[in-house]
């Protein structure tokens, strides 16, 4: 029922994806503690193997090239790594310019047009909003 | 995935909540690949160190009892745990019975509302759809 398509993906397709989600996260210059708690929970969900991890916590201080990276992977990895860039994008409470430039350029590689991206940004805003509920529903607001 | 706050815990807090997912994880003794990838998932929001995520790996293995992961934790740590946990038990499709009885084991120990678990329940059931309305959206784009 929960199970990501990322658990499926192939080992390199792991490491491209994580390797995008490390670029986004670092395309304003800061890193916050939002951004490693979520490419963090994104590298778990995906069940990559810790010595994989180690080698993405390496990139953070100096990213990859994203063509370099987005050339090598295939459609369906693009398209999951764009909602996902989108999600850490936005943990932070505000998508930047440069982030929405990245954002821009994976949907483009990945064959996304304007009215789907405007769907997805609507998406993670209705789990953004879904995901606060959960505090209310604790008793923690 | 989402804004949160576990990270924000103390460390030993942090831990805390991890050993309690960890138990959740066993209640029903099957781990499925659904219920180890949402662990996995909530190990790396809690920020945990790698050695301290080789000892909660470990206690997959061999849990500590219910009383033991909640004795000291804080109200925060547990609330967090209880959501966390509930997420983690329906990964797999459903809630047994097993690890409902469970959950409002860890809801009378801090004193929450009777219906939250029912809450949380149909939460995480809104989360779901959350989720496959994403795979939709990129399901579209194929289309």
């Amino acid at each position: 029922m929960y199970l990501d398509l990322t658990v499926d993906f192939a080992q390199e397709d792991v490491t491209g994806y994580a390797e995008l989600m490390v670029i986004v996260a670092s395309a304003d210059g800061t890193l916050v503690k939002e951004e490693l708690a979520i490419i963090e929970a994104l590298m778990g969900r995906c069940m990559m193997h810790p010595e994989m991890r180690v080698n993405i916590r390496n990139m953070l201080e100096s990213p990859p090239s994203m063509d370099l990276v987005v050339a090598k992977l295939n459609p369906v990895v693009l398209k999951i790594a764009l909602r996902d860039a989108m999600l850490v994008a936005a943990v932070d409470g505000e998508y930047d310019d440069s982030e929405i430039k990245v954002i821009k350029a994976l949907a483009k590689a990945a064959g996304v047009r304007k009215k789907e991206l405007s769907a997805l940004f609507e998406w993670v805003k209705s789990g953004w909003e879904w995901h606060n509920e959960s505090f209310q529903h604790l008793g923690l607001l | 995935m989402l804004p949160d706050t576990v990270h924000k815990l103390p460390r030993e807090e942090r831990f805390a909540y991890a050993r309690l997912l960890a138990f959740m994880a066993r209640v029903d003794n099957e781990l499925t690949v659904d219920e180890m990838a949402m662990f996995e998932q909530r190990l790396g929001t809690a920020l945990l160190s790698p050695s301290q995520r080789k000892v909660i790996r470990s206690a997959l293995k061999t849990p500590p009892s219910l009383e033991e992961c909640l004795e000291g934790m804080g109200e925060e740590t547990g609330r967090l745990a209880l959501r966390d946990a509930t997420l983690m038990a329906a990964a797999d499709g459903e809630v047994d019975d097993d690890e409902k009885e469970v959950l409002q084991q860890i809801i009378e120990h801090f004193g929450m509302a009777p219906d939250s678990m029912e809450r949380l329940l149909k939460w995480t059931a809104q989360g779901y759809v959350w989720m496959q309305k994403g795979y939709d959206i990129l399901n579209d784009i194929s289309e």
